[in-house]
């Protein structure tokens, strides 16, 4: 007898296989130690197959795929309705068009032969009026933007936001179209998307007059600091102060306005502040580094800009409202970030996860998980840190500054630091390497993506850590971005820690 | 079609609130519009499935979040055209199985290096819940498991789907046929040949491709290879 077709043995163990025939197969088994090793190789992996098909879904990161391909789908359909209504612009043009140049050539053949032939004796013509020819009036399509909602991240001292005034109440309040924020002794960070986030500063009051997909519009009497990621086409952002506007897009920048005058500061990007009246009709922009200062009334000049000084710049950095790290909406922020209390002597500034979050007693909202708590005891004396663990959607998490133990460490001020690091990481990128990574996703088409990192560089120059933190691209061409990153050599110099947003 | 194998119980995986009770049509009528909620919960209700049906296919998890999110971006363009012939759950898994052939042609095109083979898979002790077994017991398994997937992998890209779908998932030719858009004829065709070269390449396995001259049926549509159905 011939040796046994492999497969036959997955038929035995299936049971598709004749009683007789069996017996054959394994009487001939029973003398062939070849045959009997091919058996229990394929009877072992044809158990085992079962097994496979009740494999779980191992986890994976849920939200993120969700994310991406909540954006990749909308983002095409956006593209989609973008491009009909362009051919329907076109169409409409061309149904214009056709009739006038028939039009023009009738009128201009008309006006030949007129010209080419004596003019008879006009004969009495009685002329009627023209029929009106009604045309169809457009339908108008009103399409509703979407609702933006507001995270708060970060409240001290007096805050209140529609009616909420403890600092629990308000980190759990959204924020809205139609929300108004007074502050006293305190300020609120409020965060809007990614890399968008606003601070009301103290004794100030802003109205959010308009939240939503095509338009963002707040009101203040005060102080607001605005960081602002690139927005979607069309999509406006304006600040009313007074009987002026400023208008942005992606951008840093602050507005006081306080007693009639107003102050407008820029650090990255450009802002347009214009005469809100139509009939005043003044602008000026002010640039990155430059600052505006002019009373209400007195006309926008370009001499009123001018460039700030660099205390008034770590001033402006100082002021951003803490971000979250990761966006996808608010409800799923709620459930994966928590609240942290730092109670803090007035005056004591407070650095979580490395990162400057201001003075003084302060509730925060942070991702959960270990967090590092630090306080500066003396300008440039940091405490050792304290490491507290915050909970999603449980109960605020508590640290008293008082009792971090003190250390000596003399550092320079982390916003120098941080902007240092910054510019040396900005200028030292090899950008040809970052395009070289984006080319498989730019020969898609898609635009407007960005790698959001959390870098560490110590004194040394040496990187301590570098991660992705949030990011619409794929992972592969992260990492791709993120390589990059690594390979940037930074000097000797200050230890800083930051969010680095590379946009595309 | 597309089972859900392994769901955590719990709040964990929770979609948006007030859809998780609407029926499938009303969910792809309002994922048409362009709603977002809609949009979050159909990927809910299927993420766990897909991702289990392409992690079961493949065999490892590289890259299986990109996959799911390709198998989900194609299922929404898509959506529109789905005209609700099939449950959505076997469309959503024609999906997947596409998907899965693309990525099964890409790698044998640029192979796997060496020692690829997903270790969670291994981990993978269903029958743990039915009896205890020793840890001898349990490598023995994970190691013919590990050596079912080093067969399918040399299996041409066509004839592994088939095997895969018909061997492991227990689909019959016609939804088979369905699910690679073809006929349940050259499925069965394509199953038979399946076959006899995957348990080959198992009954060879450390055996250094000493081949067997065999005495088995010898033509497509004999044995259960071709007459499963």
């Amino acid at each position: 007898m011939k040796h046994v077709a492999p497969h036959r043995w997955a038929d035995l163990a299936a049971g598709r296989i004749g009683e007789a025939e069996a017996n054959r197969i394994r009487a001939h088994v029973a003398e062939c130690s070849r045959c009997a090793r091919a058996r229990d190789r394929v009877t072992g992996a044809y158990t085992a197959l079962p097994d496979i098909a009740r494999a779980p879904a191992p986890e994976l990161g849920w939200d993120h795929i969700g994310a991406r391909v909540y954006w990749a789908v909308s983002s095409e359909r956006r593209s989609i309705e973008r491009t009909s209504r362009q051919r329907a612009v076109r169409r409409r043009r061309l149904w214009v068009a056709v009739p006038m140049l028939g039009a023009v050539a009738s009128a201009a053949a008309i006006a030949a032969l007129v010209m080419s032939r004596p003019a008879p004796p006009a004969p009495p013509v009685a002329t009627a009026p023209a029929p009106a020819i009604a045309s169809p009036a457009p339908t108008p399509v009103e399409l509703v933007p979407a609702a933006l909602t507001g995270v708060v991240t970060l409240v001290t001292g007096e805050v209140d936001l529609d009616g909420a005034t403890t600092a629990g109440a308000i980190l759990d309040h959204a924020v809205a179209a139609g929300s108004i924020v007074r502050t006293g002794a305190g300020r609120a960070g409020v965060q809007f998307g990614a890399g968008s986030a606003f601070t009301v500063g103290a004794g100030s009051t802003v109205s959010v007059r308009r939240f939503d997909a095509a338009a963002i519009e707040l009101a203040v009497d005060g102080d607001l600091s605005v960081e602002v990621s690139a927005r979607a086409p069309g999509q406006r952002f304006a600040v009313v102060a007074g009987d002026r506007t400023v208008e942005v897009r992606g951008t840093a920048f602050r507005v006081v306005h306080r007693e009639g005058a107003l102050r407008v500061s820029c650090s990255h990007g450009r802002v347009a502040v214009y005469d809100s009246a139509a009939a005043a009709r003044g602008e000026v922009y002010v640039g990155a580094g430059h600052e505006l200062a002019v009373g209400d009334g007195e006309p926008l000049l370009d001499r009123n800009v001018r460039p700030m000084t660099g205390a008034a710049l770590a001033a402006l950095a100082a002021a951003a409202a803490p971000r979250l790290p990761t966006w996808t909406d608010a409800a799923s922020l709620y459930r994966t970030s928590g609240a942290l209390v730092v109670a803090a002597g007035h005056g004591s500034a407070v650095r979580v996860d490395g990162v400057a979050m201001g003075q003084g007693s302060m509730t925060l909202r942070v991702m959960s998980g270990r967090h590092l708590i630090e306080a500066e005891r003396a300008p440039g004396r940091w405490s050792q840190g304290d490491w507290i663990e915050v909970g999603g959607s449980g109960p605020e998490a508590r640290v008293d500054i008082e009792d971090i133990e003190e250390v000596v460490v003399e550092a320079p001020s982390p916003v120098a630091a941080r902007t240092a690091r910054t510019h040396q990481l900005d200028a030292s990128l090899d950008h040809g390497r970052v395009a070289t990574c984006l080319r498989a996703v730019s020969k898609q088409g898609i635009t407007d993506t960005y790698v959001e990192l959390e870098v560490g560089v110590d004194a040394d120059g040496a990187l301590s850590f570098l991660n992705i933190t949030s990011t619409d691209l794929p992972r592969s061409t992260a990492a791709c971005v993120r390589d990059a990153v690594a390979a940037v050599k930074f000097p000797a110099g200050p230890a800083a820690t930051w969010h680095h947003r590379l946009t595309f | 079609m597309l089972r859900n194998v392994g769901r955590k119980s719990g709040n964990v995986d929770a979609g948006p609130a007030g859809l998780a009770d609407i029926d499938e049509p009303e969910l792809i009528q309002r994922c048409r519009a362009g709603e977002r909620a809609a949009h979050d919960e159909l990927y809910h209700r299927f993420k766990r499935p897909v991702a289990a049906n392409l992690f079961r296919v493949l065999g490892d998890r590289t890259d299986l979040d990109d996959l799911v999110q390709e198998v989900f971006v194609i299922a929404f363009r898509g959506l529109d055209s789905f005209r609700g012939d099939a449950r959505l759950s076997t469309w959503l898994y024609r999906i997947c199985v596409n998907v899965a052939l693309g990525r099964i042609r890409s790698r044998t095109r640029r192979p796997q290096p060496i020692g690829g083979l997903d270790l969670d898979l291994h981990g993978a002790q269903s029958s743990l819940v039915d009896r205890p077994e020793t840890p001898e017991r349990a490598l023995e398994r994970a190691e013919d498991r590990a050596r079912v997937y080093r067969a399918l992998d040399r299996l041409p890209p066509k004839k592994r789907i088939v095997l895969f779908l018909h061997e492991i998932e227990g689909l019959d030719l016609k939804d088979i046929a369905y699910l690679i858009d073809s006929n349940p004829v050259t499925v069965r065709t394509r199953l038979f040949y399946a076959r006899r070269e995957f348990f080959k390449l198992l009954a060879e396995d450390g055996e250094g491709g000493q081949l067997l001259a065999e005495d088995g049926d010898g033509e497509p549509g004999a044995g259960s290879g071709g007459g499963a159905s």
